[in-house]
């Protein structure tokens, strides 16, 4: 397995946006996750989907990928885009490390568990309770045990 | 943790000159949420209304630019992937019903072909302020194969059975689509991010 593990800080949040910035699956991994309702979230995934495009007009030689990684004192987000313009996002504990690793791992997850299914509707929500979500609570159990 | 399902989300895009009451209009429909919106700064709000519909649970997002076109990078990005596009004029302001050509064909360029449309116009109660006749828009709507309604601060029934009535005809849509339809092609070389319009749904 690739990715390195989250030594520190633990993972709280991550989000599925679809192409069109809309909220396609939420999952929070801790108890310390910021608090929020189902349409909350959904605000706040377009909203950050929205940013991140208006943010790639700060570069100074285009093109650039949009916004990947952003710091705060009280948490890290780490944002992963694959070649379809699906965006996942992480939101985690400031010294979390390997971000970028575990978002790789749900991209596969994604790949394998949610799209080779077909009974998935192309851009719309991934049902939890499913093997998508097995694997993931898995992995994240593994990262959250190497703290 | 939060546990609420919903098995669709559908993207309606609300569009229209500023001050003809787009976001009034949503305050009647979206009942879910409404907060005092400091979003709207950074170019879009969102505002949500979750339905029932043939047994499944529906999130119809609405995003509302609160006039904030001028971030224009947004633009396309704003309408990529809308399932319904509503376009509102003002009744008693001719001008944003002659802009409504420019927004139709704003849509034609940015969102997918098969979108769902809609034509509202807004303040109906305001009779004595009233320049755009609602026989004319009828007949422009119909011209262009649009659904047509006015509604008011007095009418919300309107509002919500233009809701209903469009997110029926989007689920009715999705249920018939087939998934290989030509518009869904995506070309993609290594590295490359998709950034075309392409229809979803």
């Amino acid at each position: 397995m690739a990715y390195r593990p989250a030594r520190e800080g633990n993972l709280l949040s991550l989000y599925i946006n679809n192409r069109a910035g809309g909220l396609i699956f939420h999952r929070d991994f801790s108890p310390n996750a910021a608090k929020l309702d189902t349409n909350e979230q959904m605000q706040l995934a377009s909203t950050f989907s929205g940013l991140a495009l208006i943010m790639g007009q700060l570069a100074p030689s285009r093109p650039s990928s949009g916004m990947q990684l952003l710091e705060a004192d009280g948490f890290l987000l780490q944002s992963f885009d694959s070649p379809t313009g699906i965006k996942f996002f992480l939101t985690a504990e400031p010294d979390a490390k390997g971000l970028d690793l575990v978002l790789r791992e749900v991209y596969t997850y994604y790949a394998d568990y949610v799209l080779k299914n077909p009974f998935y509707e192309m851009d719309m929500p991934i049902q939890k309770g499913g093997k998508f979500c097995q694997k993931l609570d898995r992995m994240v159990a593994q990262v959250q045990d190497r703290r | 943790m939060s546990q609420q399902e919903y098995d669709y989300v559908f993207k309606l895009v609300l569009i229209g000159d500023s001050g003809v009451g787009k976001s009034c209009l949503l305050l009647r429909f979206a009942d879910d949420t409404y907060t005092e919106s400091h979003i709207s700064t950074i170019g879009v709000d969102f505002k949500i209304r979750t339905i029932q519909l043939e047994g499944k649970t529906i999130k119809l997002q609405i995003w509302d630019t609160a006039g904030q076109e001028r971030f224009r990078t947004i633009t396309s990005s704003y309408y990529r992937g809308a399932h319904g596009i509503i376009v509102v004029y003002d009744t008693t302001d001719a001008e944003t019903f002659e802009h409504v050509k420019t927004w139709l064909h704003e849509i034609d360029r940015y969102a997918s072909e098969n979108v769902n449309k809609l034509l509202v116009g807004n303040k109906s109660d305001l009779t004595s302020k009233r320049s755009v006749e609602t026989e004319a828009a009828k007949e422009f709507a119909q011209s262009v194969n649009i659904p047509f309604l006015e509604t008011s601060a007095k009418n919300a029934s309107n509002v919500e059975d233009a809701f209903m009535c469009m997110a029926t005809e989007i689920k009715k849509r999705m249920a018939s689509a087939p998934s290989n339809e030509p518009s869904r092609k995506i070309n993609m070389k290594a590295g490359e991010t998709v950034k075309s319009g392409g229809g979803c749904c």
